[in-house]
């Protein structure tokens, strides 16, 4: 998994907006080295590419950052769940409503089930439940058991399409 | 505990669903795990694995493995204490036989550590760990707990070991053997109409707890062994690696900060928690080992697969005389919770129907398999799903709706349970809701009426229910203290040591201490996360967390509000009991109030006395352990043509007590039934016929995911549990145990085929529709 992109082993991306240099001279996963800058809302739960704890949004496709090599993403804008927050780190409908629902109780899947959800109201403003379950389909959460999450996204969905015009792709 | 004449101040937030207190975190990513923190100077630590499922070490060559570049330590069996102890996350002695070491000698499972390295990069730890050179005598294996009791099974522990349990025979690989009766079987037999008579089998499933276990272990400025690791017991943990290495317990400090998830897991103490402590030990330095996913499910702690044999003598009005449940339970390569798991699978199932001739016989067993261990339930998934799918069976014997049956017989407030004499809740039960429980999932579906049956020949609509019982912490063992400080601003600080991974446990502490001073949730902080900073609790297990941790906090903050009241009284002259706290304020019989951190502060500064911090402290053991009850019922469609069924809704009502935060309790009656789902339907772990386990990681191990769900429905049957902290009992637990038997009951409903060993599959409907035995 050697990096190659050419560079000298570094990668440029936004993270959240923020021009950032992430370290990938040892063929670092875009996991490894977000973590590495720091990062740490980029969470790893499996390493293999199946419980979406590790999601990130990489120019507005939701990417597994566990299995894409940093070299991959140089010049990408990059959102993590932290990209959700306002810029003065209000939260987010979706972050209130979880906070509300009880949507998260361990908090390890919900970075990632948060950019799922924020990457399905990018495209659906009225998602139906089942389309809710689809966009989880690739979370894992072993403590919630998704009803309340699921919850959580209908009525942040719901919120932010009365609050029109929605805010747009960062 | 809440006494009559102080049941009056249970106010808000109790009762509410506030928000976590650590939500924002959550929601944010600010939320700190083990693993989230720089290490970038900390060693790497990696672990060398048994390919074997059953070998003695010959010997070790480490060698070419230290000349690497950057390795620091290379630890073997050979450089670990020879002392053995058990992993089992009970305060010491626990139940279970001291049976391993750090490394052991003998390995007894794929995917034992044999050896762990701590070096400078990844890559180096990696290289060495290939580099080690092992030669291995390969034993005999064995991974049925049947045939490892036959003469000619090898035997897995031939050495003696410390803390043997009751009925133990190592020879035949037995850990323990119970047995426990009431009454007189065989004429509860004679009386009976009808002797039904079945076995159940259980798999074998993993917590999967989202953060894999993890610990970074370090030395600090005072000498002393530090961890920042995964656990759900950080005192016990403490203890436990204290003992191992023979360190003063004031030398070790274990911090716990967020966890991703528990289960059962993190009660006990992880090999990589005894590793990271031993390399660190060694170099002196940090070292950070964290387990990947497929090490995670390989070798950390199962449920214990379990066989249950149930034999009901029952009378054509469906009076139920005698019951033998009989447990195999297959414990793996070490004894860990073999007794009390167990000893648990027939206890708590068997109360729900309290006949007066029953008895439970059981035994724990070795294997080369994967150690069982604690895991949420802890042992009454296995018999639940025996003895609830078997009341189905014997309401079918004398032509009675299972539904009938189940009231027929159900336990009453007032009633014995059926657990050990060291519980005085086996002498009374005080809260018992589980016939509103049942109730309310039939009417659900109008079961009395008969449930609807959709008008389809392919697809068959079956209904099934399951009841079961939990606990409040186990009794005569679970100890916990807290402190409160009123703080000279009006809020309060609770240090409790609690394990909270995610449960909601930090909210519920602060729920309970902000509702006897009748202040929000914002102005409690509870601090949790370390042994330096927390006085002793047993931590989360056992569903004792709200019942136990909550009444020493409610004990602490009514100490604390007697102190204030008092002090008050004594200051403005007025009787203590005529001052109320109310929504952080201190009212007087005239009308005048105070704020609680205008008071305080006036104590600190010593006006009108000498200066006063006020803060109190609270503890709580109890003999006691209040039950949880559940009804959980499942309708399921069956497409006759293939065996394949969908289970469409899944109905849960359970008695908790008082709900402190419903939608958090909500929370762990959801989540805990999905997760029983996925052990209904999906889940499970195997070995092949050398004991590798046949997955290679999480992509072959089938959990419910989101669009799986069926309708979920949550009634909270609320009952008052006059010893609980606002009159609460547990949650955590309940409502895992029913879905296997309920979902079972439900294939039996539709098709007429009894599946009697999970999980549930197509496969095995339709070779039970094909007469297929
Ligand atoms: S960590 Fe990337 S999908 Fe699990
Ligand atoms: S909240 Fe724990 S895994 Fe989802």
């Amino acid at each position: 998994m050697d990096g190659n992109d050419g560079s000298a082993g570094t990668v440029s991306v936004r993270v959240n907006g923020e021009p950032v240099t992430l370290a990938a001279e040892r063929g670092e996963t875009l996991i490894e080295s977000l973590r590495n800058a720091g990062h740490y809302e980029v969470k790893n739960g499996c390493d293999e590419g199946v419980c979406g704890s590790c999601n990130v949004l990489c120019d507005g496709e939701l990417t597994r950052a566990c299995l894409t090599p940093a070299s991959r993403c140089d010049g990408a804008d990059v959102t993590t769940v932290k990209g959700l927050l306002d810029d003065d780190n209000g939260l987010h409908a979706l972050q209130e409503e979880f906070l509300e629902h009880g949507a998260a109780q361990c908090g390890f899947c919900i970075p990632g089930v948060l950019v799922a959800a924020y990457h399905l109201l990018q495209r659906t403003t009225d998602p139906s439940d089942a389309e809710i379950a689809d966009a989880l389909s690739g979370n894992v959460c072993r403590c919630t058991g998704y009803a309340q999450q699921i919850e959580a996204i209908r009525d942040a969905a719901t919120r932010l399409d009365r609050a029109e015009p929605m805010e747009v792709e960062r | 505990m809440t006494s009559p004449d102080n049941a009056a101040d249970a106010h808000a937030p109790v009762g509410e669903s506030v928000e976590k207190v650590d939500g924002w975190g959550l929601v944010t990513g600010n939320a700190r795990y083990t693993d989230d923190v720089p290490t970038e100077n900390a060693l790497a630590g990696h672990v060398l694995r048994s390919p074997h499922a059953h070998a003695r070490i010959e010997s070790i060559d480490t060698d070419t493995a230290e000349a690497i570049p950057g390795v620091r330590a290379v630890l073997t069996h050979e450089d670990v204490p020879a002392g053995r102890f058990t992993r089992t996350g009970f305060p010491y002695p626990a139940p279970a036989p001291f049976d391993e070491r750090v490394l052991n000698e003998t390995v007894r499972f794929v995917g034992e550590p044999v050896a762990a390295v701590a070096a400078r990069t990844p890559e180096a730890a990696e290289r060495a760990v290939d580099a080690i050179d092992v030669e291995y005598d390969v034993r005999k294996a064995v991974f049925d707990a049947d045939a490892a009791m036959e003469p000619d099974a090898p035997t897995i522990h031939p050495d003696e070991y410390e803390n043997e349990q009751d009925g133990a025979d190592p020879e035949r690989n037995v850990v323990c053997a119970a047995r426990h009766e009431e009454g007189d079987l065989e004429a509860g037999f004679e009386e009976a109409d009808a002797v039904v008579e079945r076995e159940y089998e259980t798999q074998v499933v993993q917590h999967l707890p989202l953060e894999v276990n993890t610990a970074i272990a370090w030395i600090d400025e005072r000498e002393r062994l530090t961890l920042r690791t995964t656990t759900q017991v950080s005192h016990i943990c403490r203890d436990t690696i204290a003992r191992a290495f023979d360190l003063n317990r004031t030398d070790v400090r274990v911090i716990k900060p967020r966890v991703g998830g528990g289960f059962g897991v993190r009660q006990d103490v992880l090999p990589v928690q005894f590793l990271a402590a031993a390399l660190a030990l060694e170099t002196g330095e940090k070292v950070r080992l964290r387990n990947e996913r497929s090490e995670d499910l390989h070798a950390s702690q199962t449920r214990h697969a379990q066989d249950v044999t149930v034999k009901t003598g029952v009378r054509d009005d469906g009076t139920i005389t005698a019951m033998h449940v009989d447990v195999t339970s297959n414990t793996g390569a070490y004894g860990c919770h073999g007794f009390a798991v167990l000893s648990n699978a027939a206890h708590e199932p068997m109360s729900l129907y309290p006949c007066e001739n029953r008895l439970f016989t059981g035994r724990a067993v070795y294997t080369n398999v994967t150690p069982g261990g604690a895991m949420r339930g802890y042992g009454a998934v296995q018999g639940t799903f025996g003895i609830e799918s078997h009341v189905d069976e014997v309401a079918d014997a004398i032509g009675m709706d299972p539904v009938e049956l189940r009231r027929h017989n159900l336990v009453q407030a007032g009633d014995e349970s059926f657990e050990p004499e060291f519980s005085e809740s086996k002498r009374r039960l005080e809260s018992v809701g589980v016939g509103d429980c049942l109730d309310r999932v039939c009417d659900a579906v109008d079961w009395d009426d008969g449930p609807d049956e959709p008008d389809d020949e392919r697809y068959q609509r079956g209904y099934g229910v399951a009841l079961s019982m939990a606990k409040s912490g186990v009794p005569s063992s679970e100890f916990a203290r807290a402190h409160v400080t009123l703080e000279t601003d009006g809020t309060l600080t609770v240090r409790v040591g609690i394990g909270d991974t995610g449960q909601g446990s930090e909210t519920v502490m602060a729920q309970i201490a902000a509702g006897v001073f009748g202040l929000d949730v914002d102005s409690v902080h509870v601090t949790a996360d370390d042994t330096d900073a927390t006085p002793w609790d047993n931590g989360a297990y056992a569903s004792s967390t709200t019942y136990v941790s909550g009444n020493a906090t409610e004990k602490a903050a009514r100490d604390l509000a007697v102190q204030v009241r008092d002090l008050a009284a004594e200051r403005f002259d007025v009787p203590a009991d005529a001052i109320e706290l109310v929504e952080g304020d201190l009212r007087l019989p005239s009308g005048e109030s105070l704020s609680l951190g205008q008071f305080a502060e006036e104590a600190f500064i010593g006006e009108g006395g000498p200066k006063r911090r006020l803060t109190a402290s609270g503890r709580h053991f109890t003999a006691l352990s209040p039950k949880p009850f559940a009804a959980q019922l499942a309708v399921v469609d069956v497409d006759t043509e293939t065996g394949e069924f969908e289970v469409v809704r899944l109905a849960n009502a359970v008695d908790c007590g008082t709900a402190i935060n419903p939608e958090g309790a909500r929370g762990q009656v959801i989540g805990g039934a999905v997760m029983g789902l996925g052990q209904a339907v999906s889940e499970e772990l195997s070995v092949d016929a050398e004991g590798v386990p046949e997955h290679r990681g999480l992509r072959d191990y089938e959990v419910i995911h989101a669009p799986d769900l069926p309708d979920l429905d949550v009634e909270l049957v609320e009952t008052h549990e006059p010893t609980g902290p606002f009159g609460a009992k547990s949650v955590g637990e309940v409502s895992v145990l029913g879905p296997a038997p309920a979902i079972a009951n439900a294939v039996r409903d539709a098709v007429g085929v009894r599946i009697d060993d999970l999980p549930v599959t197509p496969a095995k409907v339709w070779a039970g529709m094909e007469g297929e035995p």
